[in-house]
């Protein structure tokens, strides 16, 4: 009896362990929206700067740009955070320092025109970073189909 | 139910999951060491040129070591994205031969 106890243990810590293991999740899924809405800023960013660099517009002339931005950014943040900070951290982080170069980009305005093509440059480094991240999770879609995913 | 084989298609399934990702990481990573390097070349040129005054340089510069680092938040996240498909991909053959050897979905 004992032994029989025993082997229905291991039987069961077996089928435990095997159904606990069928997918693991370390980052948080693809999202088609965050995926067009970073595009999208990244687009009006790359015009905006483009704009810039031809006129020499004057930061008064253009800060609501800085301000849509801003809620743009925010925006997408809030809606990285809906599948968990953990899930998420690398998005979340690179999403902070978008932000942060937005403010930078701002300061310098204030100083003078933006003429120099280094900062669409420096700009679209922060764009990719994030859109690699999209590009991968997207890729993961095609290793294990949704189905495939745990949930 | 063959364990050898099984560890075998197991670590193909990983690898060729970990393939998918490290193929696109790798020119990534190449890519943007250098364009970060072009445009510290750039910064140096228009700064002197007078394009960029000098308070906007050394926004530039912190701007361009933020974007460093998230050029390596990237890498780090498709490090973990490549890690999660690898182990998924193993367990979806350790799932399909247990349930094939037992005749039923078991898990």
């Amino acid at each position: 009896m004992t032994v029989f106890l025993h082997r229905l243990t291991l039987i069961a810590l077996l089928l435990g362990l095997l159904s606990s293991c069928s997918g693991v999740l370390f980052v948080s899924p693809y999202d088609a929206e965050f995926d067009r809405g970073l595009a999208s800023l990244q687009e009006d960013t790359a015009v905006f700067l483009a704009r810039m660099r031809r006129t020499r517009g004057s930061h008064d002339a253009n800060a609501t740009f800085y301000d849509e931005a801003a809620a743009r950014v925010d925006a997408l943040h809030m809606r990285a955070e809906l599948y968990g900070e953990k899930l998420n951290q690398g998005t979340l982080a690179n999403l902070d320092k978008l932000q942060a170069a937005f403010k930078d980009l701002q300061e310098a305005h204030r100083d003078g025109p933006l003429t120099s093509s280094v900062w669409a440059r420096t700009m679209n480094t922060h764009f990719r970073a994030l859109l690699q991240i999209e590009l991968h999770k997207k890729h993961s879609l095609t290793i294990n189909p949704p189905e495939e995913n745990p949930s | 139910m063959n364990a050898k084989q099984l560890a075998t298609d197991m670590l193909k399934a990983a690898q060729s999951a970990l393939k998918a990702h490290t193929d696109d990481a790798h020119p990534y990573l190449q890519m943007e060491t250098r364009k970060l390097a072009e445009t510290a070349q750039l910064i140096a040129d228009d700064f002197a040129a007078g394009d960029i005054t000098p308070k906007q340089a050394k926004i530039l510069v912190k701007m361009q070591a933020d974007a460093s680092t998230s050029v390596l938040t990237a890498i780090d996240t498709i490090g973990r994205i490549a890690a999660q498909d690898a182990i998924n991909a193993a367990l979806k053959v350790l799932k399909t031969t247990v349930n094939t050897a037992a005749g039923i979905a078991l898990i």
